[in-house]
């Protein structure tokens, strides 16, 4: 098993914006002492944390959940992950991110849940990171592409890609924006007028 | 003849072997006061048989429907048989344990084969049913099973032990060194088995264990849960939305259950746990068989995407059997 980076960190990308890490989220510590979460009533608690935690943190942080020494089923990860990982997509909680570590066994149902319920998350794998859940296909190479390159702009990835135009550059980049995969990072003129983005992926 | 109408006669019998026994109790087991049960028919492996041992627990009256005085008398016997199956094991766990809590009185005969006693011994069969009478055997050489994890055993929707058996379980293929992928999958199958058993079964007690296929090539592993609860046709009927299809045989039933995701809950979104047994037997080579009231499901990683179902005599509960090839 590997551990995941601790407390507060900054990911500092050179001449832009960090996004701060906060605490890791230590399922282990919400949940009984065996590590076992077999049921919804089991992460009950976990979850009203989790959406609290969420809701207190400023805008731009990052927020790891820790699995270490848990086992838990599809039903107990759907308690725990599902409204958090929906709130983060539906803008609810605006520019905060989640990012699971340490999935281990768990990752397995963490999988078929997310996958279940049309969901996608963040694994810190040993691995490094990697998508789990229900992953479009485009997304995928979006972000995959985000990792490679470290940061990213429709323009980069209209010619890297090869897509047919920067809207739908644009839109991939939103897209996986939206979703909580990547973070706007910088704003800055390009020439000949308007601005763009600049996207890292969360990680 | 002896007449055992009170288990203080059962004093008065001879159990220095089960072949002395059995001839003291003939007479008995016509009148139906007793029942002697073959412990072939706890695996899954001989559907005939399964039925059978379905038939005679509906004398009890724990599953199906019965016009039979209940017997007094259960006598579990392990000494011929060639099979010891997980699922069989968690079943008689689950069975000595249910039939004790309804006054049934419980004698087991020790297996005639050295590895199904020696499994008993070290799952700790033996030991969880240490109140109740066990006549030994000798003893044939044989080595082709054994305990890869003890019975766990649960009683009444905890699951104290069955935390710690998915943990042992863990451990022990990483100790087969079963490849990552394959470890995540069988532990993630096991967990949402439980859960499903904690969450909608409503059983008073529940088992699982495993045991290693030592002597086939590649090493077989095989995990069994068994419990007493409401079988899946019948927790997805307690559903009002679906109690229409009561009409439906359980198979038929539990096809819909697997295939279409119906659940017990009010939100109707389920069949998870299919979706991950499907997955398994995609991503690991493996066979899972479910026997659940009267249906008998199979799943083959030949053919993932497809399923086999049989209609047996209802049975008590649910029994899981997971074959994995390491």
């Amino acid at each position: 098993m590997h551990a995941l980076d601790i407390s507060n960190t900054s990911r500092i990308i050179p001449n832009m914006k960090a996004y701060e890490e906060a605490e890791p989220f230590r399922v282990l510590q919400k949940i009984g002492a065996d590590g076992m979460a077999f049921t919804s009533s089991d992460t009950e608690r976990a979850e009203a944390e989790l959406l609290g935690l969420l809701e207190d943190l400023p805008p731009g942080t990052l927020l790891p959940i820790d699995f270490t020494g848990v086992r838990i089923s599809s039903e107990a990860a759907r308690q725990l992950l599902r409204r958090a990982l929906l709130r983060v997509a539906g803008g609810e909680l605006v520019d905060r991110y989640l990012v699971l570590g340490d999935l281990d066994v768990s990752q397995y149902n963490v999988e078929i849940m997310l996958d279940g319920e049309a969901l996608t998350a963040v694994e810190r794998s040993e691995e490094g990171p990697q998508l789990r859940g229900r992953v479009d296909p485009a997304v995928r190479a979006t972000y995959e592409f985000l990792l490679t390159n470290q940061t990213a702009t429709a323009s980069k990835l209209l010619t890297e890609l090869r897509l047919s135009n920067i809207s739908t550059a644009t839109n991939r980049l939103s897209n996986l924006a939206r979703l909580g995969l990547a973070r706007r990072v910088e704003q800055r003129p390009v020439p000949g007028g308007g601005r763009e983005y600049v996207y890292a992926a969360i990680k | 003849m002896l007449r055992l109408r009170s288990p203080i006669d059962l004093l008065l019998l001879d159990y220095s072997s089960t072949s002395a026994l059995e001839a003291q109790v003939t007479g008995h087991k016509r009148s139906g006061s007793l029942e002697w049960i073959r412990a072939e028919a706890f695996s899954l492996d001989n559907e005939q048989w399964h039925s059978a041992l379905c038939r005679v627990l509906s004398h009890f009256g724990l599953c199906g429907e019965t016009s039979r005085v209940s017997p007094e008398i259960a006598v579990l016997d392990w000494s011929r048989t060639e099979i010891c199956s997980a699922e069989g094991l968690a079943f008689f766990a689950v069975l000595v344990q249910r039939l004790t809590s309804i006054g049934v009185t419980v004698v087991a005969c020790d297996a005639g084969l050295s590895d199904v006693s020696l499994v008993l011994e070290t799952s700790g069969a033996r030991a969880m049913t240490q109140t109740k009478r066990w006549i030994s055997e000798t003893h044939e050489a044989r080595n082709s099973v054994e305990t890869l994890v003890p019975l766990a055993l649960s009683a009444a929707g905890t699951t104290n032990g069955i935390g710690s058996f998915c943990n042992s379980l863990n451990d022990s293929l990483v100790a087969l060194g079963a490849p990552k992928k394959c470890r995540q999958a069988v532990v993630g199958t096991v967990i949402d088995l439980i859960q499903n058993v904690k969450s909608h079964s409503q059983a008073q007690y529940a088992a699982a264990t495993a045991l290693l296929l030592s002597r086939k090539r590649p090493k077989i592993i095989q995990i069994g849960i068994a419990d007493d609860g409401l079988g899946i046709p019948n927790t997805v009927l307690s559903q009002p939305l679906h109690q229409w299809l009561a009409w439906f045989p359980d198979a038929s039933l539990t096809e819909v259950v697997l295939d279409q995701g119906l659940s017990s809950r009010e939100s109707q979104s389920g069949g998870g746990s299919a979706h991950l047994i499907r997955r398994l037997v995609s991503e690991v080579r493996s066979r899972v068989i479910i026997r659940t009231g009267g249906a008998l499901i199979s799943f083959d990683s030949d053919a993932p995407s497809k399923f086999m179902k049989r209609n047996l005599s209802p049975g008590l509960g649910t029994q899981v059997r997971l074959e994995v090839c390491l």
